[in-house]
């Protein structure tokens, strides 16, 4: 009787609302929270989207008129990306100068410093070229060729095959 | 020679990548001016030698890890991992023989009657 007295008592003042309030405002806050971090996200790291970063991606309509406007915009995404991703920027970067706009490593009055040279990643560098190998079908000419023509052929003095 | 002398089109590699080897030292006289993948040549075959296994899909270059891109003698493209293009079918090879012979090692290749001024 003394207990539903009391709880009685707690709900005329209002100390019972506080208690439920008190819950109820912890998941709104969280909610807020969310919400906010989910803003920050859009604002700050507009390449976590996709449509942001198809002009970053094409080249293939790019015209003076929008070099402006697209190195603007590439500084915008590669600042975030700067700050949020530095392992993938330099492979995104590196992309972005070769395909975008070529001309950023020869002519820097287009850059003029907007843009940070990046420092390619040991696995994506490509500075070095790349090699490549023709099949020499050695062990066709091997069973087709006198063995005197096959050592000809193999030290590149073959009559036949000039 | 005709194209019709490759027995498996779809298992001949015609062209694939090589290790980036910028210039030519004493034990590799040639360096990058080597254009052909000749099995007789070099230490073990420029199979075993010369040619990139993994050249991409890896993250540290040397090991053993990763793929290649090789054009194939029907025309299709297509990437193979570490070491598949010479084991346990040597793709670079045109006839059965030494296709599956597994070369390898300097003794295959010697059993084959192959001159040894060529190794």
């Amino acid at each position: 009787m003394k207990g539903h007295r009391q709880r009685l008592s707690e709900a005329h003042s209002g100390a019972g609302i506080w208690k439920h309030a008190l819950g109820a405002f912890t998941l709104i806050e969280l909610l807020v929270v969310i919400a906010i971090i989910a803003y920050w996200r859009v604002c700050f790291c507009p390449l976590w989207h996709g449509p942001k970063r198809r002009p970053t991606e094409s080249n293939a309509s790019i015209t003076s008129s929008k070099l402006g406007f697209r190195l603007n915009s590439t500084r915008t995404t590669m600042t975030a990306f700067t700050r949020h991703e530095p392992t993938l920027i330099a492979g995104r970067h590196y992309c972005w100068n070769i395909t975008t706009i070529p001309t950023c490593w020869s002519a820097p009055l287009i850059c003029s410093g907007a843009l940070r040279r990046p420092k390619p990643a040991p696995h994506r560098r490509r500075s070095r070229g790349r090699s490549y190998f023709i099949n020499g079908w050695n062990d066709y000419f091997l069973s087709t060729l006198q063995p005197s023509d096959f050592n000809q052929y193999m030290s590149g003095s073959f009559s036949r095959a000039a | 020679m005709k194209e019709n002398a490759v027995i498996k089109p779809t298992d001949t590699i015609m062209f694939g990548e090589k290790k980036n080897l910028a210039q030519a030292t004493a034990t590799d006289p040639l360096g990058a001016s080597d254009y052909f993948m000749d099995m007789f040549e070099g230490q073990g075959g420029n199979d075993a030698d010369r040619i990139e296994h993994g050249c991409h899909s890896t993250l540290h270059k040397g090991g053993r890890t990763g793929v290649s891109n090789y054009a194939f003698t029907d025309g299709s493209v297509r990437y193979l991992k570490y070491g598949m293009c010479t084991w346990p079918l040597n793709m670079w090879a045109v006839t059965t023989l030494i296709a599956s012979a597994m070369l390898s090692s300097r003794r295959d290749r010697n059993d084959l009657s192959i001159p040894v001024s060529l190794f």
